[in-house]
């Protein structure tokens, strides 16, 4: 049985470059264009992993991963920040937030693989 | 940074509004230039890249104007005289450019950006139909040709599937030659039984000649007794009778066993021919099936082949495909970019429309280029955006070997 994984991100483009990436691996995955969005779409369904944009329009990535936190089913559904930004008061924001892990744009496939694979629930 | 305090009061080229907006317009052109945007994107960002110029200037323009009223009266002087100065020039009226301008240069930067997007979501998606497909025809043909060992119908499994089949036809063949072969011995051996039985007929024949002789003498030996002996040669006359009819028996038995005996060489003759030919028909038999094999042999080492050269077509299309992957995504980065200029353009015409409503020269509250700049920063999300802002360059491809684990 293929895990889920759900991306997050308002760029479509984005979206779809981190699509191939995973159904390449054998993934199979969900889109949302922003944190509203996302969690809107969980819809009770399980989700073995969340890759997530911070800035978004309506909820960025940071409010999504406090949001989910109070959600008994997702509160530890893993998430890792996918963004542009590098700064460290960002990446301790989605730290304290309770993401996993920090991963830059653009991202090397590879890379994102052996993070989702150290990441992804059983 | 640009302060109130450092910002000249002659308006001399681009020094006013500072060289770090000029380093960032001029790094921004050249880091899209970079990454390979189009004619029409390069073009919104040199219009975002004047914007920011002609903000600078405004900026500058205000403070210079805040400073002329903070001051004593002799720089309220010089305020209105640069004032003056600038209506004499001709550039009075850039407010009412600015604002009918700046919302155009907004809408073309962000038609430029989604135009942009539209543009790479559309390559993306078709990027993702190719590779979806790729993948389902290295996998198709990697089953095919026996690349998945748990597959039963691949070629190499088929044929080692058909090659033991076919031996064991030939083998089941053979034997049943060799079955047959034991039972043409069984009835070889059976011409030796009739062998016995017709030594055994020609016995009979002789004891019933030996018996027809006594039976004859018995007669004589009757006649000579007379009237007594009448009843004897009764008896030796049946006697003799029966002689007759055993050695009738023994000749029609040992011409029956001479007709059972030719009947059993005819078919050892038979099953010995038919032996013959069995064996020949097995042997090219074995043989058609050696070839067919061969030639099966070498139709799917072919394919075996083809499919590793199509697996590593396949990974150096994989690795291709990586590297595009982190090429794509700098769309997200401009996007971002952009967007941002695009923002930052409406703040300032949002700020020009402000000042044009209240329509106030020296009591108009000048905009604080520090303040509107360190806001401005506050929204970057890319590191280049950061350096350019710094005044440095950014690298020509930002690294992508970021992750942090927490």
């Amino acid at each position: 049985m293929a895990k889920t994984i759900m991306i997050v991100d308002d760029s479509a483009s984005l979206r779809q470059v981190v699509a191939i990436a995973l159904k390449g691996a054998g993934y199979e995955v969900t889109e949302a264009c922003d944190g509203k969005d996302a969690l809107g779409k969980l819809n009770g369904q399980k989700i073995h992993l969340i890759i997530s944009d911070v800035n978004m329009p309506n909820m960025d990535g940071i409010t999504l991963v406090q949001e989910l936190k109070k959600l008994p089913s997702y509160k530890f559904t893993p998430v890792i920040m996918l963004t542009t930004e590098a700064g460290e008061d960002k990446k301790s924001a989605g730290q304290a937030a309770g993401a996993k892990a920090w991963v830059v744009k653009p991202f090397k496939p590879e890379q994102m693989l052996t993070a989702v694979a150290k990441l992804v629930l059983p | 940074m640009m302060s109130s305090e450092n910002i000249p009061i002659a308006p001399t080229g681009f020094a006013p509004w500072g060289p770090p907006l000029a380093a960032g317009s001029a790094g921004t052109l050249a880091l899209l230039a970079v990454v390979g945007l189009g004619a029409s994107a390069l073009a919104a960002v040199a219009i975002a890249a004047c914007a920011t110029l002609l903000c600078g200037w405004w900026n500058a323009r205000q403070q210079r104007n805040a400073s002329a009223c903070a001051a004593n009266k002799s720089e309220a002087a010089i305020a209105e005289a640069l004032r003056t100065a600038y209506a004499q020039g001709g550039i009075g009226g850039l407010e009412q450019v600015f604002k009918q301008v700046m919302p155009l240069w907004s809408r073309q930067i962000e038609t430029a950006r989604s135009q942009t997007e539209d543009g790479i979501v559309g390559v993306t998606a078709r990027f993702a139909a190719i590779v979806e497909r790729l993948r389902a025809s290295v996998i198709a043909a990697q089953q095919a040709a026996g690349g998945d060992d748990d597959s039963n119908s691949s070629v190499v499994t088929m044929l080692a599937r058909s090659e033991a089949d076919l031996v064991a036809v030939n083998r089941a063949m053979g034997l049943a030659l060799q079955k047959r072969n034991e039972m043409v011995r069984d009835v070889h051996n059976l011409v030796g039984y009739t062998d016995d039985l017709k030594k055994m007929a020609v016995q009979v024949a002789e004891i019933a000649t030996q018996t027809n002789l006594l039976a004859l003498n018995a007669a004589i030996e009757a006649a000579r007794a007379g009237e007594t002996g009448r009843g004897f040669a009764v008896v030796a006359d049946e006697v003799r009778k029966l002689s007759n009819l055993s050695s009738d028996t023994g000749k029609k038995m040992a011409e029956q066993v001479g007709i059972i005996n030719n009947a059993i060489t005819g078919v050892i003759g038979m099953a010995e021919k038919f032996a013959t030919d069995d064996r020949h028909i097995i042997d090219e038999a074995e043989n058609t099936i050696r070839k067919v094999l061969a030639n099966f042999e070498s139709v799917t080492s072919g394919i075996c082949e083809s499919s590793t050269r199509l697996r590593r077509e396949s990974d150096g299309i994989r690795e291709e495909i990586a590297e595009t992957l982190v090429h794509l995504q700098f769309q997200d980065r401009i996007s971002q970019i952009l967007a941002h200029v695009r923002a930052n353009l409406d703040g300032l015409h949002n700020r020009i429309l402000q000042h044009l409503k209240e329509n106030a020269s020296c009591g108009t509250a000048a905009i604080d280029a520090k303040r509107w700049i360190d806001e401005m920063a506050l929204g970057y999300s890319t590191t280049e955006q950061r350096l350019i802002h710094r005044g440095e360059m950014p690298a020509s491809k930002p690294d992508s070997d970021e992750i942090t684990f927490f």
